[in-house]
């Protein structure tokens, strides 16, 4: 199995978009939504298929039984996230501040707190004909986890042959979701715009990655916003050592013919050509087949 | 006032808004809450004052009273300690600084010392307060910074822009939940309406008054009306897209600073949000 | 002496685990009865940390040589110091890693983390 992860530091310079095409182009055997704070992916691949949703939980959170608790306050003295409080004079864990280190239940002189499971999200498989699409998402309020981008992962990871391909569309930033979602991919897309903001974010995007030991190339969305700023990142890109598989030119027919749910592919001009080119320096470095 | 500005989705245009509507504000403060990638300071490039660390409490141990008795490995909930050739190694990475650990000893061999996770930055432009947290590469949660940065920002300044980080999880509850009102900025598009109906959910989960910008906009009309009519969201302004103030936004320009007319389009729209702020925020009787 | 390998299944005829902090299960084989046994990975579904978790659970089973296909740097810090002989999977099933090391094929893992092994399903 050949994996490829497309990030991109900054948000909103086009994963999602780039992702779905190359998962078109490429006829990708299994694909998955690894932002699973935000996740956009499923409403731009095909609808079709059987779909299997699964409740993910979280790490146990803690609860205080109300008629053992004789509000000693030892646990909220201990608690270093804030998460107990006094409610109608009795003491509560907050349930969106609580991280589960469990510190309040082992110091309870009564025992009165014990775990409790905690539904964080959930998990989304879709099958159709063979290709398999996994997506998942958080609830609003939830800690972000990085087991849930592995839950994400994992279906694709048994599906999938010796040579098939798998895409993932990456999250944002470069925190934890992020280094899930790195770990165990063979290559990393990464998806800028040519904005400064961008720019920077991937700097610091390139230092994460660089723990992880995985190749890593370049494509520039947007391109023609700002030419000056394109040529900083093709500078940079030298620099680093990093080749640029494609540069793909902004045209609002995309965003609309994405807007009305239309394959963007179908519209024909230079967005549509660069993709093609972008998908086919993909196949040559991924040396697919 | 401490408006929180979020999308769910990232590049809706959040920074280049916040900047830009701190910047017709003044006298205002600014807070860069995106510590995984803030580039609040591209924009306003203020002069910066000073420079905190923001430390975590991770534990120490002193081996030779460390007995291996594995108290600490095994109860840790984040696995953060491991016991392996006669000694205790421990993952700042993975530590919460929960504290248990270094409580349950029974050789006291643990000891809480302070990490640096990143640091927190004050500095000036103009009569614009600016504050920036940046988090270190490898580093996993940034909330403690946001955390730092939502107490120590509390400065004189009547009016506070908060530009949080993209998405709708824990780093971007930390900067609403100290927020008096919440602007959505969201994208004309699909993944735009997608995302604003989670910044949304999560603005009404922490009972904060909204309000909505839609940016990008092609057509009168947006993908995101219906669904802004059906919830009784109020649209505080449409910016149309427009590829001149794209491309200021890509090199990192603060338009509105040298240029009138882009001022005066920022001012309109600042004027609308505290129009509607002061309607929204103030107690009925 | 016993070895330990990484697997998705519990079959030492399926397939090595991608990740050694995921992997589905471990077997253990004694090299010297050619008996195998499989324990749960508990650490699989634990939420972070989930190679020192492995690490430790591998160091508390007695063996002296572990059979994964890539270490990731937390992992590799508890190991390096437990003793245990690292050795980097070859594309196969568990069978086919277990006789290459009873040969002398498998070169000694170092830390990588991702990207080291490709190719098994």
């Amino acid at each position: 199995m050949k994996q490829l992860l497309v990030l991109s530091g900054k948000g909103g310079t086009g994963k999602t978009t780039i992702s779905s095409a190359l998962i078109d182009l490429l006829h990708a055997k299994a694909y998955g939504d690894c932002d699973v704070d935000a996740p956009n992916l499923h409403l731009v691949v095909p609808e079709s298929g059987l779909t299997e949703k699964k409740p993910f939980f979280g790490m146990d959170i803690f609860h205080i039984n109300p008629d053992k608790c004789i509000n000693c306050g030892l646990c909220l003295r201990e608690c270093r996230f804030h998460a107990i409080e006094i409610l109608e004079g009795k003491h509560h864990i907050n349930p969106l501040k609580c991280e589960g280190c469990a510190f309040c239940a082992e110091i309870c002189p009564l025992k009165a707190i014990t775990p409790i499971k905690n539904e964080t999200g959930y998990t989304q498989i879709t099958i159709d004909r063979d290709t398999l699409f996994s997506t998942a998402r958080l609830h609003i309020g939830k800690g972000n986890s990085g087991l849930l981008v592995s839950e994400v992962k994992k279906p694709i990871e048994a599906f999938v042959d010796r040579d098939d391909l798998a895409i993932l569309d990456g999250s944002p930033g470069i925190g934890c979701p992020v280094i899930a979602s790195i770990r165990g991919v063979d290559y990393v897309l990464i998806v800028t715009e040519p904005s400064i903001s961008a720019l920077h974010d991937m700097e610091r995007l390139l230092k994460t990655i660089n723990h992880f030991n995985v190749p890593c190339a370049v494509c520039i969305n947007k391109c023609d916003v700002s030419l000056t700023v394109r040529d900083k990142i093709i500078e940079f890109c030298k620099k680093k050592g990093l080749d640029i598989l494609g540069s793909i030119p902004y045209d609002q027919r995309v965003v609309k013919s994405l807007n009305t749910k239309k394959r963007m592919l179908d519209i024909p001009g230079p967005f549509t050509s660069a993709i093609i080119t972008l998908s086919q320096n993909i196949q040559k470095w991924m040396k697919i087949v | 006032m401490k408006i929180a500005i979020l999308s769910g989705k990232g590049g809706t245009g959040k920074t280049f808004l916040a900047t830009n509507l701190a910047y017709v504000s003044q006298p205002s403060t600014y807070i860069d809450a995106d510590v995984e990638e803030p580039n609040g300071n591209l924009f306003l490039r203020p002069t910066i004052d000073n420079r905190h660390q923001v430390f975590v409490k991770i534990p120490e141990v002193d081996q030779g009273k460390c007995g291996g008795c594995r108290r600490c490995t095994e109860f840790c909930r984040y696995h953060a300690l491991a016991y392996s050739g006669g000694k205790l190694i421990i993952f700042p990475t993975l530590c919460h600084s929960c504290g248990a650990c270094t409580y349950l000893c029974p050789e006291q061999a643990l000891k809480e010392v302070n990490r640096s996770i990143g640091y927190y930055e004050r500095g000036t432009l103009e009569k614009i307060e600016f504050y920036s947290g940046v988090l270190k590469p490898g580093q996993l949660s940034g909330v403690p910074i946001i955390e730092t940065l939502m107490n120590v920002a509390d400065g004189k300044n009547e009016l506070t822009w908060i530009d949080c980080p993209p998405g709708v999880a824990c780093q971007v509850i930390s900067c609403v939940e100290v927020a008096d009102y919440c602007l959505l900025v969201a994208e004309d598009s699909l993944f735009g309406l997608d995302n604003l109906k989670m910044a949304h959910e999560l603005a009404k989960t922490l009972h904060k008054p909204v309000g909505v910008i839609i940016n990008k906009c092609f057509d009168s009309k947006s993908v995101c009306d219906a669904y802004c009519q059906d919830e009784r969201l109020k649209v505080i302004e449409r910016i149309p897209y427009d590829i001149k103030l794209a491309n200021l936004g890509a090199k990192g320009y603060l338009a509105a600073k040298d240029n009138t007319i882009i001022y005066q389009m920022f001012f309109d729209i600042y004027y609308k949000i505290m129009r509607e702020v002061d309607h929204e925020t103030t107690p009925r009787s | 002496m016993k070895l330990a390998i990484a697997l998705t299944t519990n079959d030492i005829m399926g397939p090595i685990g991608q990740s050694f902090g995921r992997s589905g299960y471990f077997g253990i084989y004694d090299l010297d009865t050619d008996e195998c046994y499989y324990i749960e990975n508990t650490a699989s579904a634990h939420h972070g940390g989930a190679g020192v978790s492995a690490s430790q659970f591998i160091i508390d089973q007695d063996v002296s040589i572990l059979i994964i296909p890539r270490c990731g740097e937390n992992a590799y810090l508890v190991l390096e110091s437990s003793g245990i002989a690292l050795f980097k999977a070859i594309e196969g099933n568990g069978r086919a890693n277990i006789e290459a090391y009873k040969n002398g094929k498998l070169s000694s893992l170092g830390v990588s983390s991702a990207g080291a092994f490709k190719g098994q399903k």
